[in-house]
């Protein structure tokens, strides 16, 4: 069976000490609907955790709950060790970054930036060079005294990314904070803001449905689906060893299959099959064997492994990079098995009808439950 | 935007033109009379340009025989120490009933939205009786204090204020401003095109209301100005409708400068904000 050790796993190099956020049983309904199923969990002082899943799941509301937009209907959140359950947004010490930006449209950038700082008892010579550290941060040095709507998107979300450090919060909160942006603007931004995120050492938890974006920038990433935790743990479990076959989806392309016999040890579903280490363990309900598209074997390196199978080539997609493949196995089922291989490897692009050997290497054969 | 040649644009200004002329007939109309002697107002041919000038005169009469300057201080004073207070009181009441959650929001509004539809002729004699009894007939007091609550203007700034993120409120609450301050600093300053527009409707219908001036105010000092043309016209000017136009037009030109001024603030107001959701 794939289930995660009792989640809360730490990402190597993150010390095991207090927990700078804590989530206990954390839940919240609006009427009769429940959007946030108590939750539980933990982040490490200067972690960059991402909460991913689907749009409704709950994320956006776990996050709103966490900067105290909305009250709890039961649970705790405390951070670095205070409960904070009660407590007014800005009495909980964070800074957030929304993805409307929500810049003050009258104020300029530096205006912005300093805003917080006004109510604060900082000298305004004090609260000038704060602002013009956090401009330098994220490189906007040479738009001070620029209006919101005089900026680009990326640009308005830096000038919003300084605007929440600003008061050094110990807690970063972003709210999909990429999402409005193009992709090439995302994909620039994101590694930005986790390299700024290492720099100041604050704690961050972004929200997102983008699975890229989690896998590329969090230490450890909370899949959340229908209210509910389903898998919490670095990038590399989530992707490699998900919980169920909601997450594996979820994370990427996967083929499953459902287990349709069980003998002697081993699991039979579609084209696939695992043996059974320990024959003791119970085979879930609803069980699936699963492989990822990129752990397909195909042609000759399916021929090498001499347990290789022949496939008719259904469709094939192009996508630059890689090429993927629907190859349909032999059998009544007509399942398709789908296989996603780098262009460069591939000597010549098979044509639709071919007959090519394919494999499943063992090792990336996995079982998993449903999911939701 | 993209410049069209003239000549594709034609028929669409030739219209715009038309329709301009024919709303701005009966101002045009008046400020001609109102440079016409007696006799050329009632002449059978329709002519723009007086054969003979009076301009001197029909305007000396009206700057001789009445205030006209008092009479437009005091609607200046009146339009907007009433603006100032409505926008006073009403900015913060619709930020409260649109982005605030208290129990009972709701009957609140539904009691904003009943204001609307009592017309206010209905409550002048209570206010009358009120204002006797407090002896402020006859004062600025009088003219302004009933009209300092308005409900349209709380209607009008909470459906503004509904279009503005929650998102900006909350990041201003996490920097530590007040609910007050939040409506002083953030609200305010995106306020200003429905301020504008308010503004409009509002000393538009002061600067020409006559009914409530005339059950207040008695003495001719703090006359507005559309009581001033009704007591030059029946005291005074009697049949004279060149002198009786000439008092319209410098009674109504601040309006209409305030208007053109404001007209430019508006569109400004809107491309400024450029507030997106």
């Amino acid at each position: 069976m794939n289930i995660q050790p009792a989640a809360f796993t730490h990402a190597s190099g993150v010390a095991q000490a207090a927990p700078f956020l804590s989530v206990r049983d954390l839940g919240k309904r609006f009427g009769r609907t429940t959007v946030v199923d108590r939750l539980t969990f933990d982040i490490a002082r200067s972690e960059f955790v991402c909460v991913l899943g689907p749009s409704g799941c709950g994320k956006t509301t776990l996050l709103r709950l966490i900067a105290g937009f909305e009250t709890a209907d039961s649970g705790s959140i405390a951070i670095a060790g205070t409960d904070v359950t009660r407590l007014a947004p800005e009495q909980r010490d964070f800074g957030i970054v929304f993805q409307s930006y929500a810049l003050f449209p009258n104020r300029t950038v530096a205006g912005n930036v300093g805003f917080g700082l006004e109510a604060t008892k900082v000298s305004s010579a004090q609260r000038h060079a704060r602002v013009a550290e956090l401009l330098a941060l994220v490189g906007l040095t040479e738009h001070t005294a620029k209006y919101p709507s005089q900026l680009s998107g990326g640009q308005q979300q830096r000038v919003a990314l300084a605007r929440a450090l600003a008061l050094s919060p110990g807690l970063l909160l972003l709210d999909e904070p990429l999402s409005a942006l193009d992709a090439n603007v995302r994909s620039r931004l994101r590694l930005e803001l986790l390299s700024l995120q290492r720099r100041v050492g604050v704690t961050a938890l972004m929200v997102t449905h983008d699975q890229q974006e989690a896998l590329a920038v969090a230490d450890r990433i909370i899949v959340m689906n229908q209210g509910r935790i389903v898998q919490i743990g670095t990038p590399q479990q989530v992707f490699e060893t998900p919980a169920d076959l909601f997450v594996a989806r979820f994370m990427g392309e996967m083929n499953a299959f459902t287990v349709s016999s069980v003998d002697d040890g081993r699991l039979w579903a579609g084209p696939l099959c695992m043996l059974r280490g320990r024959p003791a363990a119970a085979v879930p309900e609803r069980a699936h064997l699963c492989i990822r598209p990129s752990a397909v074997l195909v042609g000759a390196e399916a021929a090498a492994t001499g347990r290789s199978m022949a496939a008719q080539v259904r469709h094939m997609l192009y996508l630059g990079d890689t090429v993927r493949l629907s190859l349909a196995v032999p059998g009544d089922a007509g399942d398709v098995v789908h296989a996603e291989l780098p262009s460069v490897r591939m000597s010549s692009l098979p044509r639709l009808g071919d007959e090519i050997a394919i494999a499943f290497p063992p090792e990336h054969v996995q079982l998993l439950a449903d999911g939701g | 935007m993209q410049t069209r040649p003239l000549i594709s644009d034609l028929p669409r200004l030739a219209l715009l033109s038309l329709a301009a002329l024919v709303v701005l007939a009966p101002y045009i109309w008046m400020v001609a009379v109102s440079v016409k002697p007696q006799d050329e107002v009632f002449k059978a041919s329709l002519s723009l340009i007086p054969q003979k000038w009076a301009l001197i005169e029909n305007y000396g009469k009206v700057l001789k025989t009445i205030p006209i300057w008092t009479y437009i201080v005091n609607g200046l004073i009146v339009c907007f120490g009433i603006l100032f207070f409505q926008i006073l009181f009403a900015i913060p009441a619709a930020y409260a009933l649109a982005k605030l959650n208290f129990r009972g929001r709701e009957l609140v509004f539904g009691f904003v939205m009943l204001g609307l539809l009592i017309p206010y002729q209905t409550t002048a004699l209570p206010l009358y009786l009120g204002i006797h009894q407090l002896g402020l007939l006859n004062s600025y007091t009088a003219l302004i204090a009933p009209f300092t609550c308005s409900v349209f203007a709380i209607f009008l700034f909470r459906q503004f204020f509904r279009a503005i993120p929650d998102d900006l409120i909350n990041a201003a609450r996490i920097d530590g401003m007040g609910e007050l301050s939040i409506v002083w600093r953030v609200i305010v300053p995106n306020a200003v095109p429905a301020a504008t527009a308010f503004a409009i409707f509002s000393v538009v219908a002061h600067w020409n209301d006559l009914f409530w001036p005339l059950i207040v105010i008695q003495k001719g000092n703090l006359y507005t100005p559309a009581m001033g043309i009704l007591a030059f016209r029946s005291v005074e000017a009697g049949e004279d409708y060149g002198a009786l136009m000439a008092a319209a037009l410098l009674v109504t030109a601040p309006l209409v400068l305030a208007f053109l001024f404001a007209q430019r603030r508006f569109i400004e107001g809107i491309t400024m904000t450029g507030l997106k959701g």
